[in-house]
């Protein structure tokens, strides 16, 4: 099993808060990097090229008028879920400042807001990248031998949503996806994005995979299967272990199991295994990652307990969706720790006023997600404590400091140099994914898992000395 | 009136004793109720959370997209 880069970007919503505690949209609100006061950035990182780029090598821009954080490539799964949750500190300390009239924004990270009456709301991505070995992102056959996993993931790592109707789904993107592969986003959006971003690729590019389905997670859990799972998934095709079938009307199977609301009901069609539950696809799956894992080579011991982590935590979690094992789910599953909540609440009211009743669900729907107030989730950690994956420390680690095997370690190093030394853009100074740049001179990158860059390193070692001369 | 005087001290003790049967039963009442508002294992308390994010269901409306 190869190693692989990964990375995730996450799509925040704003609301505005007054001083009186009252909430209201942002719709008219005009948002810019500009705007942010000085102190409110971290201290070690610098604008270059329109994007905050952090120290841990990670970037956050403002992307049609809401914050997006783009986390750096991590090797390892804990790494992932630290700069996830780094990235939510960082976007909540920049954008909290007073607007003129006195309002603050509050960020939420998940995937739709509240539309008019009876209708859903705007959407938000959660993108995953992939680095991906022998396939182009654009491979049908790769489509076709993804997409049954894909499509019934979501009772993993789906983050959930109550429409206005009352219906609970799965997944927040599901309902909002509607075509296996393309270059869009906004419009005919699909499974897997093909546009083509050096974010997780190579300097020839087209080796990231791209996907746009998944939820934004707020529990550890979640977030590690998602990437565990896929990464895994994805290690097994290029290896030639994957569970081979085709899906019917894979996006229609896709909407049908975001509502089926068992994981139970038989949905997904495919070719030669006949008509499944998510959960059996998901089983299929799990039983070819066991075996899988059972002969393949790994690059590391880390890589190999990983990989039989997932497989273990995949196991429990499916196992628990089938004996309707509430309990495990809470404080590991975002939809099933989310519906839980939402129902207590709703309960709570009494069986008198349905408008009240979908009025507190969708109260907690939101405020699930808030990562400018964290009392929500720090109280589902409070009481779970356990069923956390990364410590406060990991988490503030990851602040600042790069994951330290991936190209992010040379690009956070440079960036925190430049902080330290007050250069910048004025400077000539060029930061991005692939390649940074002093002056006339551009360094390359290279492969997302070079950790140590020999010329940025020399650059560096200069700056250190004397940067006038160079 | 003496009766009256002597009415008043026993209706007294007789209130007094009802008040302190009161205060026993209200206070076992409160008890068994307490009881019955503590969390359960798998619940969290988020009444306060709730009750300041009341408009969020209604105006957590977004601009932009992807």
């Amino acid at each position: 099993m190869k190693d692989r880069a990964m990375g995730i970007e996450n799509e925040l919503g704003v609301m505005f808060k007054d001083e009186f505690g009252n909430f209201s949209s942002p719709e008219n609100d005009v948002l810019s990097i500009a705007q942010i006061p000085k102190d409110n950035f971290p201290s070690k990182g610098g604008m270059f090229g329109g994007s905050f780029w952090l120290p841990n090598g990670g970037r956050v821009y403002i992307d049609m008028g809401h914050p997006e954080y783009a986390s750096p490539e991590c090797l390892r799964l804990r790494d992932l879920v630290a700069v996830s949750r780094a990235g939510e500190r960082i976007c909540a300390g920049m954008f909290l400042f007073p607007t003129k009239d006195k309002k603050y924004r509050q960020l939420f990270k998940n995937n739709l807001g509240v539309g008019p009456e009876g209708t859903e709301g705007k959407t938000f991505g959660c993108h995953e990248n992939y680095l991906i070995h022998g396939y182009k992102p654009d491979d049908a056959i790769m489509h076709r031998h993804l997409i049954p996993f894909l499509i019934t993931r979501q009772i993993l790592e789906g983050s959930g949503w109550w429409t206005r109707e009352g219906k609970f789904s799965f997944s927040q993107r599901a309902m909002v996806l509607e075509n296996i592969a393309s270059v869009q986003t906004v419009s005919g959006r699909p499974i897997i994005n093909l546009r083509d971003e050096p974010h997780i690729s190579d300097r020839e590019g087209m080796s990231r995979l791209h996907l746009i389905l998944g939820d934004a997670n707020m529990l550890d859990w979640s977030l590690y299967l998602k990437f565990g799972t896929t990464s895994l998934v994805l290690a097994m095709l290029e290896e030639g272990h994957i569970f081979k079938d085709d899906c019917q009307n894979a996006v229609a199977a896709l909407h049908d199991v975001a509502f089926d609301g068992t994981a139970r009901k038989r949905l997904v069609k495919l070719e030669r295994h006949g008509t499944l539950s998510a959960l059996e696809v998901q089983e299929f799956y799990l039983e070819k990652a066991k075996k899988y894992i059972s002969i393949t080579d790994f690059m590391s011991p880390e890589s190999r307990m990983e990989a039989h982590e997932t497989v273990r935590m995949w196991e429990e979690a499916l196992k628990a969706i089938r004996n309707r094992d509430t309990g495990w789910m809470l404080g590991r599953l975002d939809w099933a720790t989310k519906l839980h909540i939402g129902n207590t609440e709703a309960a709570k009211l009494g069986p008198g006023d349905p408008k009240a009743i979908m009025d507190m669900k969708k109260r907690v729907d939101i405020l699930y997600h808030a990562i400018t107030d964290t009392r929500l989730r720090d109280r589902i950690y409070s009481k779970w404590g356990e069923r956390q994956l990364v410590s406060e420390q990991e988490i503030d680690h990851m602040v600042e400091n790069p994951p330290a095997d991936t190209r992010a370690r040379p690009r956070g190093l440079f960036v925190a140099l430049c902080a330290a030394k007050q250069l910048g853009q004025e400077q000539n100074i060029f930061v991005d994914w692939s390649k940074v740049r002093y002056k006339n001179r551009e360094i390359s990158l290279g492969h997302p898992l070079d950790k140590d860059n020999p010329k940025l390193e020399g650059l560096m070692r200069k700056l250190l000395q004397n940067f006038n001369t160079l | 009136m003496p009766g009256k005087e002597q009415i008043r001290p026993n209706r007294k003790r007789d209130r007094s004793e009802q008040d302190e049967e009161y205060v026993r039963r209200d206070k076992e009442d409160m008890e068994e109720e307490s009881e019955e508002e503590e969390l359960s294992d798998d619940e969290l308390d988020i009444e306060d959370l709730l009750e300041e994010s009341e408009e969020l269901a209604t105006k957590y409306k977004q601009k932009g997209g992807e």
